[in-house]
């Protein structure tokens, strides 16, 4: 437990110190945004009902961009191998990873969300189910982007192939969490869609840190 | 049971049973696509509501329920991979995955087809039809994994990761016409409490969706030939090398 | 009694792509001892280190650590082995200090143990700088300088003198038998020739 915390904090120093894709794939997430009025028209109602959508896009988007090197660096300079021989389980390895990569992608994201709901006209009253779901929504984004990622170790190049992998795994995350939201606003209600988003995360915290340290195993070979 | 899985394990003895095997598997094919077209063309009735346009059917299900049987033995063989190191499951696995491909793209274009007189559009995007073109794109995200691989080894096993990753997909597809309410009709013919399709319509499904199955195997075998004779061609090569 | 051996590998067999890449190695390797890999490029030195960590799967064949069929890279207590490998695992973005502190506290290191190692490679003056300003040898008589602080008794070395001078040698020749004579033991693939304490030496290919 030790271990992990030590690892988690050096990644998060690694990413403050500009090691990292992370930082950018912030930034990225806030110009992304700007893309959907200046292409789909300034129009205040059509923003409005595309704004979730275009958010939870956006979030996506920026979270695939820095999933992509979450491991790759550490494997192609070999600082995997020193990590794992030094008596932690690669699967805790996994965790500390996505850990240390939500609170520095994740939790931005959240953070800047009512920023970005100001910007595309979304009402008040639904930024908190804007926040929820993207709480609830980009741990599990960072948790099944964790085997892909692995696997690019694997093929010792990322870019389009890892998007290519990803995103239809990601789908489901992004139809609910946008799912929520437009629920919401036509008065239906996006508790249902929020229970099924909450219901990913376990599933993939079970699955992905098991499948995750088999593809960098199978980089190693 | 367990001595015929052992000796098929073996890849070059696995080569020969597949030689020799596909032969009839290629005529099992043909008797059923035949029979079942015959059928399905001619000696079944039109449907009283929707009229002939109801003939698509016996393509487009069996090539749905192809796309998941595919990909669910495509997630057997991957936990075999995974689990038991099993020389041949991920051949297998990475062999299924562009005729699974091309069974989910057949029934997506169908159903297009059949969407337009029916619901009067070719596409909705509801859970039935989003779900399934999410399997043809994890589908075609395997497809260019694996072959992203200089080492077919390991691309054949990081296939195998990223089938199981994606098997969430199967429950989601089976019973997204059960748990949301869609245009696509719901399940008629495999639910627990027995089929709610006449015997007339149902003798050509079966028929086709055994042709469509000796299709898959047909293929599947071609497809395991021509990777174990490029792995075979590759280990003669380096031992005139070295 | 296989019990005492740190290693004990039995016909070992390792294929990879198809491809043998070296078959029937027996050996042993006990405390205060050193094995010496040599062979040619492409004699599968680096491999037969990565399929004794368990990077590499063996194909065929025994391979006991401490009597248990436990390997380094799986076993999850402690580190059983040191490893400097091809790449340096080094972050360039990071200071020396850092880089330096993170494999200590991972590996629980007593802070003396670390200034006198950096005492012996000469060290103290590239402590706060930024690791990506080293040059290469330095890069590498850094993770010489992580590895003979790690508190496993193994060393897994794969080519040390890459990119060192002749100085820089002498004091890797001389930490490495001070690791023997201490009651460690190293494993090392080179095509240099070592004088150590102890050393058996196999060829490959």
């Amino acid at each position: 437990m030790r271990l992990f915390f030590k690892l988690v904090y050096r990644d998060i120093n690694l990413v403050i110190k500009g090691a990292s894709d992370t930082g950018a794939a912030i930034l990225f997430y806030l110009l992304a945004i700007i893309m959907f009025p200046l292409s789909s028209g300034t129009d205040t109602n059509l923003l409005t009902t595309i704004a979730g959508g275009a958010i939870w896009m956006a979030a996506l988007f920026a979270s695939l961009l820095s999933l992509d090197r979450l491991f790759r660096s550490d494997f192609e300079d070999g600082s995997l191998e020193q990590i794992v021989l030094s008596g932690m389980s690669m699967e805790i390895i996994v965790l500390s990873k996505c850990l240390a990569h939500w609170l520095t992608n994740g939790l931005p994201i959240v953070l800047l969300s009512p920023i970005l709901s100001l910007i595309m006209g979304l009402d008040y009253e639904y930024w908190w189910i804007l926040a929820i779901t993207l709480l609830i929504g980009t741990p599990s984004l960072t948790l099944i982007g964790a085997t892909p990622a692995a696997l690019s170790c694997a093929i010792g190049k990322g870019g389009v192939l890892t998007a290519l992998v990803l995103l239809p795994l990601m789908l489901p995350v992004l139809i609910l969490g946008s799912g929520a939201i437009s629920a919401e606003i036509s008065g239906l209600g996006g508790k249902g869609h929020l229970y099924a988003l909450s219901a990913i995360f376990p599933i993939s915290l079970l699955v992905s840190p098991f499948l995750a340290s088999r593809s960098i195993r199978l980089g190693w070979e | 049971m367990k001595n015929i899985f052992n000796f098929l394990a073996n890849p070059s003895r696995f080569r020969i049973f597949a030689k020799n095997v596909y032969p009839f598997s290629l005529i099992g094919m043909f008797i059923f696509i035949f029979i079942g077209l015959w059928f399905s063309l001619y000696n079944s009735p039109p449907d009283y509501q929707q009229g002939e346009t109801v003939r698509i059917m016996y393509v487009h299900v069996p090539a749905a329920w192809m796309a998941m049987m595919v990909y669910l033995s495509m997630t057997i063989m991957s936990i075999f991979s995974l689990v038991w190191r099993h020389p041949l499951a991920d051949i297998l696995s990475k062999c299924s995955a562009p005729i699974g491909a091309m069974f989910t793209l057949i029934a997506l274009v169908t159903g297009s087809i059949w969407g337009k007189p029916t619901w009067g559009t070719w596409w909705v995007w509801d859970a039935r039809l989003t779900s399934v073109f999410i399997l043809f794109l994890i589908y075609m995200g395997h497809i260019a994994l694996v072959r992203a691989f200089e080492d077919e080894y390991k691309g054949a096993r990081a296939g195998a990761i990223l089938t199981l990753f994606g098997a969430f997909n199967l429950p989601i597809i089976k019973f997204s016409v059960d748990w949301w309410n869609t245009l696509h009709q719901p399940a008629s013919v495999i639910k627990l409490d027995g089929p709610s399709i006449h015997i007339d319509m149902m003798v050509p499904l079966v028929l086709m969706a055994f042709g469509f199955l000796f299709f898959y195997f047909s293929f599947l075998l071609i497809n395991v030939q021509t990777e174990l004779n490029h792995r075979k061609l590759k280990k003669l090569f380096i031992k005139k090398l070295n | 009694m296989i019990n005492k051996h740190i290693i004990y590998a039995q016909n070992l067999s390792f294929d990879r792509s198809g491809r043998n890449i070296f078959s029937s190695l027996s050996f042993s390797l006990d405390s205060s001892e050193s094995i010496i890999i040599k062979g040619k490029n492409g004699s599968g030195k680096t491999s037969l280190l990565r399929c004794l960590a368990g990077f590499y799967p063996i194909t065929r064949g025994k391979l006991l650590w401490y009597g248990e069929e436990i390997l380094p890279a799986y076993y999850s207590e402690k580190p059983l082995i040191s490893w400097l490998g091809h790449f340096d695992a080094i972050k360039g973005s990071l200071t020396v200090r850092e880089n330096l502190m993170f494999f200590m506290e991972i590996w629980s290191v007593n802070i003396n143990i670390f200034h006198e190692v950096v005492k012996v490679f000469s060290f103290e003056k590239f402590l706060d700088f930024p690791a990506s300003w080293l040059s290469a040898g330095e890069k590498r008589r850094l993770s010489l300088l992580r590895l003979s602080f790690c508190p496993a008794k193994v060393w897994f070395m794969d080519e040390p003198t890459t990119y060192l001078d002749m100085e820089n040698k002498e004091i890797l020749i001389s930490i490495m038998s001070k690791h023997i004579n201490s009651g460690g033991s190293i494993i090392c693939a080179t095509h240099e020739n070592f004088h150590l304490p102890n050393t058996k030496e196999y060829s490959l290919g």
